[in-house]
């Protein structure tokens, strides 16, 4: 027997256009701009990091205070870079608001339909089938149900502002995942500095773990603390607490701006099979007692690549979802149920089949992963601003 | 009763001991993904039936982030969840896998 040809038995292939920032040149070079002030504020706030310290060594020496520089050294290291790369974005953003505005010129199409289109061209595949998110333009949806008739007409412009769509994509992603190295070097930067200080004793690594700040005052009540120290050690304690109380919230909102450009988390057909599964998880969450529980996505179906390896999702193996969880009845529940918590209490690990069970979640879990067709996984947290804070996340819809 | 073991070892790989897990047990693994576990990780059965998982405990900058925090050293991972031949792995693995240990038996 003779296989029919490829583009017969080809299936359907759903591209979730990303939401352009706004859907037009201006909003894209708002962002570019946001992402320079981003680099430039991070850089001074490498700097101040610098003055906190070497005031600290006025008054602050010995094999400690030495010590002390080596975080900072790392710290140094890594700002730079991501500093680089978030100027590289916003040149990337730049790129595209003009190819898009030319584009324009060129066909007096609407923005939403070049947009359309030039996500269209990129893809080769026999059938397509194009999603347009809720969040998108009215007249892209509009121009989505003409556009495969409008992909042969198109031109060069279009085809550029498609490429240029793609790399500013590209630039938005690589600099999410170095913003995250950094704050995985400020995490560890934070207990570190602590630790180079002398300030060894269990109750300071739970004061910076859990409020970000050292109060020596507190400490030294805790535990006898070294009297030479003085000063210095908690100067250079306190240097890194602006500079994470700075970080966080930015990572957080360029989390949020990469993640933004994706209206559904990768892996579902369209928005019915979302908003399906989406009432699924809340029923399922209130039949499992945590009715006030709210959910948010992570992981690679939320960047599109894995964290770890950096690979695209769903590329040669089927990619998991991951799920955070916030609610306080499930922090109690987990703690009741013997679950360890990490990061100063604020969230668990992932939950194994033993809790999941113990939780209650298993059906949940079960009925979920049999929905989508893929494994899901659970990790609770306090609130979603603390999971927001540590990936990019898509908050799941209630019905 | 379901019983939930997991195992920990630094001597060998998760290639390595993905091999010799599809030997023993006679079925073999499928690659996944999830930033939750690390990255890449492989998983033979049904998870919420017996099955059996095999995570990477290594490469966190933060050790709070590793699957296993409280075993650092230990950098693969083996869970076997509700599986009846649960007392069998628990007598024959640490013969069969180099460096392997129980970490920990929940039953629920």
């Amino acid at each position: 027997m003779i296989a029919p040809p490829a583009a017969e038995v080809a299936p359907a292939q759903t591209f979730h256009l990303p939401k352009p920032p706004g859907g037009d040149p201006a909003a894209a070079r708002q962002l570019a701009r946001a992402l320079r002030t981003c680099a430039l504020e991070l850089l001074a706030a490498q700097s101040q990091a610098h003055e906190v310290l070497a005031e600290a060594h006025q008054h602050w020496t010995g094999s400690s205070a030495c010590a002390a520089n080596h975080p900072l050294s790392e710290l140094d290291a890594r700002t730079v870079q991501v500093a680089r790369v978030l100027r590289e974005a916003a040149d990337r953003f730049e790129d595209y608001a003009e190819v898009l505005a030319k584009a324009h010129e060129q066909h007096h199409w609407s923005l939403g339909k070049i947009l359309t289109v030039a996500a269209v061209v990129v893809v080769t595949t026999a059938v397509v089938v194009v999603t347009v998110g809720a969040a998108a333009p009215a007249a892209a949806a509009a121009d989505a149900a003409i556009v495969g008739a409008e992909v042969a007409a198109t031109t060069a412009a279009v085809g550029t502002a498609s490429a240029a769509a793609v790399e500013a994509a590209e630039a938005v992603t690589v600099a999410v995942r170095a913003l995250q190295a950094l704050r995985a070097v400020a995490a560890f930067l934070r207990p570190q500095i602590a630790v180079t200080a002398g300030l060894t004793d269990y109750e300071a690594f739970r004061q910076v773990q859990a409020t970000g700040h050292l109060d020596v005052a507190t400490l030294a009540t805790h535990a006898a603390l070294d009297v030479g120290l003085g000063a210095g050690a908690a100067v250079a304690a306190g240097a890194v607490s602006p500079f994470a109380r700075w970080l966080s919230p930015r990572v957080g909102a360029l989390l949020t701006a990469g993640a933004g450009a994706r209206v559904l988390p990768l892996g579902f057909a369209g928005a019915r099979s979302y908003a399906r599964f989406a009432e699924a998880l809340h029923e399922g969450l209130a039949k499992a007692g945590f009715p006030g529980a709210t959910a948010a996505f992570q992981g690679s179906s939320v960047t599109g690549r894995s964290f770890e390896s950096g690979v695209a999702f769903d590329a040669g193996r089927v990619s998991d979802f991951d799920i955070a969880f916030s609610s306080e009845d499930l922090v109690q529940a987990a703690k009741t149920a013997g679950v360890r918590l990490r990061s100063g209490g604020l969230r668990t690990g992932p939950l194994d089949v033993a809790t999941l069970r113990q939780l209650g979640l298993a059906e949940l879990a079960q009925s979920l992963s049999t929905l989508a067709g893929r494994d899901v996984h659970f990790m609770i947290y306090r609130s979603i601003d603390d999971a927001a804070a540590r990936s990019p996340h898509l908050g799941v819809p209630r019905p | 009763m379901s019983t939930y073991d997991v195992y920990g070892t630094s001597t060998v790989t998760v290639d390595q001991l993905r091999t010799l897990l599809e030997g023993l047990l006679g079925q073999s693994f499928t690659e996944h993904d999830s930033d939750y576990l690390g990255g890449t990780y492989f998983q033979s059965g049904e998870r919420f039936a017996e099955s059996f998982r095999i995570v990477s405990n290594h490469g966190a900058v933060d050790p709070e982030d590793l699957p296993e925090p409280d075993f650092p050293d230990l950098h693969v991972l083996l869970e076997v969840n509700d599986s009846p031949r649960g007392a069998a792995l628990r007598r024959d693995l640490p013969a069969a896998v180099p460096g392997i240990r129980l970490l920990r038996t929940t039953e629920i």
